[in-house]
């Protein structure tokens, strides 16, 4: 999520798709980051959200999503409507069940992803695998809601989905060797690759990037530098695409705290101890790009 | 609203110098190959123009190189006023005609 990654979109290099359909619980951020790569290489998709009006928001916001892709640096494969029309959106679980593959993405939180691994774990036949799209959550911990933990797996990809070309991939305790070859290929339909590490609290990527965005926060709540000289440092001295703080508030700063919070829990560490700013933000309601407003002021669409 | 071209210039570079939070920009100067901006801000700048000017951004102008400096992307909204005062075209989604 820093953008050290070029934005070209990604191409899958493995057509047709073999998993025709993909099962998308959750359709946030990720949700349609990821429904939207689907369509563009070549698969159909099952959207599933809790409500209506969320659905609907995710249909602007995929046909949004396919009409930019020539942007960067894809040929169009399809228009919006085509694309709209690979997708089933839809209010019903059981959907889920006719899905080749399923990818979760619902809220990070333990409790509401636990009774989500359990229910998907119910509808969704034995032989397929359930990726938890989750950037903290210990992958075993939820594995062990399924019947068959073994077909579960984590799986954390970047925002925005289309653009990043790479995911970290990260087997439970119970994992098996099959689940983790067929979430490869999964990822290589996308035209994406996957790095396997293990399963640790913020795995590898968020352990390192959601401390440094913390104390990136506690430079701004100690007066110590404004976000933009915060940023601009490591955008000009380093050559970051994006500085701490705007990475935050792209990813938004509820996930960014919950984040924290659940290295904190986990570790039992004083460093992963939440910047008292960002919890002022969330609570104010400043949660970055998607509310228009977190350490910058965005434009609404 | 004044559509001249002086007027759509300073509009561009206002928007871009607030979303992007720039202290200053030419209206010469590269935003994407500089790296002041990446193509997600092509997005929103867009949408943008969309809102505040009567035009479309079709396929084939789906380019970043389109939008690569205020000159260019004032030239753009110029040259599209100027072929769409007949009918507009939509705005609902799946309007756009890629591929």
């Amino acid at each position: 999520m820093d953008g050290a990654s070029p934005l070209t979109l990604c191409e899958s290099r493995n057509t047709p798709a073999k998993y025709k359909t993909v099962g998308v619980l959750g359709a946030g951020v990720m949700g349609c980051g990821l429904t939207s790569a689907l369509v563009m290489t070549g698969h159909h998709a099952v959207l599933v959200d809790i409500s209506p009006s969320i659905l609907e928001a995710a249909q602007t916001e995929i046909s949004r999503s396919v009409r930019f892709q020539k942007l960067h640096g894809a040929a169009p494969t399809l228009n919006s409507r085509e694309a709209l029309q690979r997708v089933e959106f839809t209010l019903k679980m059981e959907a889920l069940g006719r899905a080749d593959f399923v990818v979760e993405n619902v809220t990070e939180d333990w409790h509401i992803k636990g009774d989500c691994i359990r229910r998907l774990d119910e509808i969704v036949t034995l032989d397929k695998v359930i990726a938890v799209n989750t950037s903290a959550i210990s992958i075993t911990r939820i594995a062990a809601r399924a019947r068959a933990p073994g077909r579960v797996i984590g799986l954390h990809l970047m925002n925005p989905v289309p653009l990043k070309s790479t995911a970290e991939v990260i087997p439970g305790y119970h994992t098996t060797l099959e689940t983790i070859d067929r979430t490869l290929e999964f990822l290589r339909g996308l035209g994406k690759e996957g790095i396997v590490v293990k399963d640790s609290p913020g795995f590898v990527s968020n352990r390192v990037l959601m401390l440094a965005v913390n104390e990136a926060a506690f430079l701004v709540y100690e007066g110590v530098a404004t976000a933009e000289d915060a940023d601009a440092i490591f955008k000009r001295c380093f050559g970051h695409k994006m500085g701490m703080l705007e990475t935050a508030d792209l990813i938004g700063l509820d996930t960014v705290l919950r984040s924290i919070e659940v290295l904190y829990e986990s570790f039992n560490d004083p460093k992963y101890r939440p910047c008292p700013l960002l919890k002022t933000m969330v609570n104010a309601g400043l949660l970055g790009c998607k509310s228009g407003r977190g350490f910058y002021r965005y434009e609404q669409s | 609203m004044d559509l001249s071209r002086e007027s759509i210039k300073q509009n561009v570079r206002d928007f871009i110098m607030r979303a992007a939070r720039l202290r200053s920009l030419e209206y010469n100067e590269e935003i994407f190959s500089s790296g002041l901006v990446t193509s997600l801000f092509a997005m929103q700048l867009i949408e943008h123009i969309e809102r505040e000017y009567p035009l479309f951004v079709e396929g084939d102008d789906m380019n970043v190189q389109t939008f690569r400096s205020v000159d260019a992307i004032s030239e753009f909204i110029v040259r599209k006023m100027s072929l769409s005062t007949a009918a507009p075209p939509p705005h609902s989604i799946g309007a756009d005609n890629a591929p």
